[in-house]
């Protein structure tokens, strides 16, 4: 019997004892505060006892059937034959696996074939024995719980404390998920660094992972040149100017449809902009290098990665410094122009300076978001690790070289692919520090005018 | 007595008036040439990709499937794929999501676990997207031997990658509800779940499906962590199931940009142009519900 066939039976033996269960409670109620819980409490008490024992002997016997099916098997006449090495015996083992699941599968070894009967006669073997376990394990919980329906019986307290359990988990995933990055990072890392020397890794000037040189500085540089200072220089000033017009000069009308507007900017997918970057920005950048004197530009270059990942992140900019600047108090700005200053005097003299905590705060953000950013740069900036401060040359980031090293042909404990994780847990702690750097200062900035 | 000459009048005051009122006007304009140099970016994006794409926008090219012929090429394997790899995510980070929500808003008690609970979601929330394909990677495919390149595993990772945001856009709807109408049922006798759940969640869920909605649509827009695992398989058979090899939309325009083939061009073009409509849709579908949902207490 098919996995999902059992859980459709489960489900459906729950639906019956929830009925079943609110019928009985509902005889049960004989006037006003004549029972603890509603009758639906009773419905799902008995429901959840079905299901959850069912469910738990289910994903046991999941772990281990496979192994009892396994043993099975190699008891059978048929794998008498099988060669003693280890890898001949696995390799048969396995196509054979393969094909009693999937009778199209390719056939290569005869001997694979031979064992498919014994295979299928084990599958079905355990299958039942499996589905029968479910099946005892429902009902059994099933009785149980329906014994428990009484009009004293606190159904509610039960069902709430579980639901209360699952809310708690589900809360708990974020923690799992941290922890999850952190450790998957930090493991791969660890055997990276027992083959390379992290020292070297973090200060080496030659990044060449085909030769097993890992210097990575080129790769920081260029993330730092294409992510935090070309995107930086096209976002600020556009994203800072365009939140300052809307929130100080715009009518709430064109507030209402730039606003929105700007943000389509955020919404459209990195792969598209690399495309754009690739496609259409990079042979103007080599088209205007080459006509202001430069020999020989390349089509990929950190100029156009740079420009079209600041316009990308213009609308972060923007709603962060929109943020910053409406939470700095009316009062500010008015005493500001009841004094004779200009909008625009209020708003460079009084407004920025002392938005300016969240202003900087949003720019690391985006940052943190700049160099993080994979798509455009693994199709706009090129693969070479280039240690220069020219825009117009070929420069290769963090997230292009981890995307190169994991998906060409990977053996996975080659430190070509290992120092990929390196790189990973390397940009993660940046963001991470920026990220923590900027929330703290945003929530202090705003205790401060609260 | 004669009264001394006001100042304000003086042509050297005039003059500084003058100047300061150019500057007010300057600045103004940086404002709105700001604005302009943005959207006229936009503008141009959207305008050369509808050009070079709209032409290789027909019944053949939504119907088909990747092929090496530029000609023959589709994109219903990869939109296939896309649709399966949401589905498993909007199954995984909706439900949990929510319950995460509604425990941190609802339930949990000030304690530095809660904190640290909330410190992680929101640093999940600003984590690139390429580590959490390195933690599919890690975690799904090489400790767990789930299928590689399958929906099943490029939804779980996005699954985490979207649950933050939704817990966030969650625990903001949740927190709107006013806290009158959870007195008002617990005055009547209801318990705290049944609060939550009878009352409070009702009308916090078109806030919350907006969140999911836009969360999605990043989802679905995402390219980086699938390519860490591995989901740019060459499908020239739409995938059948969760756990066949398969592509998705924004990889299927990775993977033809990068073929050497000029006829490709109008391939990833189009290509883009269904993901943008897809994207607008859901996008829009968030606006609309917030509009005809949202209640301003």
């Amino acid at each position: 019997m098919s996995a999902a066939l059992l859980l459709f039976l489960v489900a459906g033996l729950g639906l019956i004892g929830w009925l079943v269960a609110r019928a009985k409670a509902q005889a049960l109620y004989t006037g006003r505060r004549s029972m603890h819980s509603r009758p639906v409490h009773h419905g799902w008490h008995l429901a959840l006892w079905i299901a959850i024992p069912a469910l738990l002997g289910m994903s046991a016997w999941g772990a281990l059937s496979p192994g009892l099916i396994h043993s099975a098997v190699l008891a059978d006449p048929a794998a008498t034959s099988l060669s003693m090495m280890d890898m001949e015996r696995n390799s048969i083992l396995s196509e054979a696996y393969s094909i009693a699941q999937n009778p199209d599968a390719p056939v290569f070894n005869p001997e694979a074939e031979k064992l498919v009967p014994a295979i299928r006669a084990a599958n079905q073997k355990f299958g039942a024995i499996g589905a029968a376990l479910v099946v005892i394990l429902a009902f059994a919980g099933g009785a149980f719980g329906y014994t428990r329906i009484r009009a004293d019986f606190p159904a509610r307290t039960y069902v709430e404390r579980l639901v209360l359990g699952l809310l708690l988990i589900a809360s708990l995933l974020a923690i799992f998920t941290t922890v999850g990055i952190i450790a998957s990072l930090l493991y791969e890392t660890g055997i990276f660094f027992s083959k390379v020397n992290a020292f070297e890794f973090l200060t080496g000037l030659h990044w060449s992972p085909a030769n097993g040189s890992f210097g990575a500085v080129p790769l920081f540089w260029g993330t730092i040149f294409v992510g935090a200072i070309i995107a930086m220089i096209v976002a600020i000033p556009l994203g800072l100017m365009s939140a300052i017009y809307l929130t100080q000069y715009a009518s709430a009308q064109m507030r209402r449809i730039l606003k929105p507007l700007l943000e389509i900017l955020a919404g459209i997918p990195t792969v598209v902009y690399g495309y754009f970057a690739a496609l259409t920005v990079a042979p103007m950048v080599r088209d205007f290098a080459s006509a202001i004197g430069i020999a020989n530009p390349s089509t990929e270059s950190a100029l156009a990665a740079g420009l079209v990942m600041g316009i990308m992140i213009i609308p972060f900019v923007s709603s962060m410094a929109d943020d910053s600047i409406a939470a700095v108090p009316q009062a500010m700005r008015d005493g500001s122009l009841a004094m004779g200053a200009t909008t625009s005097e209020t708003i460079k003299r009084v407004m920025i300076p002392a938005a300016l905590p969240g202003i900087v705060a949003g720019v690391m953000l985006a940052i943190s978001r700049a160099i993080g950013e994979t798509m455009i740069v693994v199709m706009a900036a090129g693969a070479a690790a280039n240690l220069s401060a020219n825009p117009f040359a070929s420069m290769t980031t963090v997230t292009f070289q981890i995307v190169q090293l994991l998906t060409g042909d990977q053996e996975f404990d080659s430190p070509k692919t290992l120092s990929a994780f390196a790189l990973g847990l390397v940009l993660f702690v940046v963001t991470l520090t920026l990220n923590i750097i900027a929330l703290r200062v945003v929530k202090r900035f705003r205790e401060a005018y609260e | 007595m004669s009264k001394p000459e006001t100042k304000w009048q003086s042509p050297v005051m005039a003059q500084r008036l003058a100047k300061r009122y150019a500057a007010e006007r300057r600045f103004k304009r940086l404002g709105v040439l700001a604005i302009l140099v943005s959207l006229s970016f936009l503008a141009f994006l959207l305008v050369s990709m509808l050009a070079k794409g709209v032409g290789g926008l027909d019944l053949a090219f939504l119907t088909g499937s990747d092929s090496t012929e530029a000609s023959t090429a589709g994109v219903w394997g990869a939109a296939k794929g896309s649709l399966l790899t949401m589905l498993v995510t909007i199954a995984l980070a909706l439900p949990m999501g929510v319950l995460a929500a509604i425990y941190l808003e609802e339930f949990a008690p000030k304690n530095r676990w809660v904190d640290l609970v909330e410190v992680s979601i929101n640093n999940l929330a600003a984590v690139p997207s390429i580590i959490f394909g390195l933690l599919g990677l890690a975690v799904f495919i090489n400790t767990f031997n789930l299928p590689r390149s399958s929906p099943l595993v490029g939804g779980m990772t996005l699954a985490l990658m979207t649950m933050p945001v939704i817990v966030i856009a969650g625990r903001n709807a949740i927190k709107a509800v006013p806290p009158s109408i959870r007195d008002a049922a617990l005055a009547v006798g209801a318990s705290k779940m049944q609060t939550v759940f009878h009352h409070v969640l009702p009308l916090a869920l078109p806030g919350i499906l907006t969140g999911s909605i836009i969360g999605m649509a990043r989802a679905l827009g995402e390219t980086a962590p699938l390519l860490m695992i591995g989901m740019r398989a060459f499908v020239s058979t739409p995938p059948a199931g969760l756990t066949d090899p398969s592509s998705v939309l924004p990889m299927q325009i990775f993977l033809w940009s990068d073929e050497v083939d000029r006829a490709f061009v109008q391939n990833t073009s189009a290509a883009i142009i269904v993901l943008l409509v897809f994207l607008l849709a859901m996008n829009g579908l968030a606006i609309y519900l917030r509009n005809k949902f949202e209640t301003r207490w």
